[in-house]
């Protein structure tokens, strides 16, 4: 893999992780939508983006016209389906770019997930939340050493489901 | 399709207990607005990018106030 776009609430957080330059083992590149980043205001989330960008292991995505048309479709195609998770736009737009361009997804949030999973003009497109970074990251003990270290230094949560379809045992 | 997407409704009401229960009441409570009805959204929601956009409250700034008012985000 090289290449992956990412959600801003997906990147805040993983920056927050203490081995947080590992997702770099296995993607060179991260890609943010221009759309995403003025919704990053503080200094020291800033601050690594830009290091980031620097060192290039962040390339800022312009937007594009067709990535929008199709973020309008899937848009209005989650929203308008019953009962799946309502989607936003910045994830709308970030799961376009992925299936435009056949690169994973990276994202916390269930809605991508599930209409992947629901929806077939959407099947094969490739979505990660940060267990699934985890998982393809660490093995065994290590693995567990590091589910522990993510979820203490982001305090997010990974629900027992989630934690057993992944194979990690607490 | 069906039964997947009620098994990830199922997983999604759990968090929102979780978060419910998890939550510092108190804190929430002190904070002035915007910020309370934000991470009020939030415990509901369990989406930083909505609640942050309903509320004007920034992305990042949301989000380490939900670390202080102790909301977990969950991934189902």
């Amino acid at each position: 893999m090289s290449l992956a776009v990412a959600d801003t609430c997906f990147l805040i957080n993983w920056l927050s992780f203490r081995r947080w330059e590992d997702i770099f083992r296995l993607f060179r590149r991260i890609l943010l939508p221009s759309i995403m980043v003025p919704e990053i205001r503080s200094q020291r989330v800033r601050s690594r983006v830009e290091e980031l960008a620097y060192k290039g292991h962040l390339v800022i995505l312009p937007r594009a016209d067709y990535v929008d048309r199709e973020a309008l479709r899937i848009f209005n195609l989650v929203n308008s389906t019953p009962h799946l998770p309502r989607i936003d736009e910045p994830e709308a737009y970030g799961l376009a770019y992925a299936a435009l361009h056949g690169v994973p997804f990276l994202t916390d949030n269930a809605s991508p997930k599930v209409a992947v999973r629901s929806l077939s003009s959407l099947r094969g497109v490739v979505v990660h939340d940060s267990l699934d970074l985890l998982v393809l990251l660490y093995r065994g003990g290590e693995l567990r050493t590091a589910v522990r270290e993510f979820m203490s230094d982001t305090s997010i949560v990974f629900s027992r489901e989630r934690l057993r379809e992944a194979g990690v045992e607490l | 399709m069906a039964e997947q997407i009620d098994e990830y409704l199922r997983r999604l009401e759990e968090a929102r207990e979780l978060r419910k229960r998890s939550a510092d009441w108190g804190y929430i409570e002190s904070r002035p607005e915007p910020l309370r009805t934000a991470l009020k959204l939030l415990v509901e929601t369990g989406d930083l990018w909505y609640s942050s956009k309903l509320s004007g409250v920034p992305v990042d700034e949301l989000n380490e106030e939900r670390k202080r008012a102790r909301i977990p985000l969950v991934v189902v």
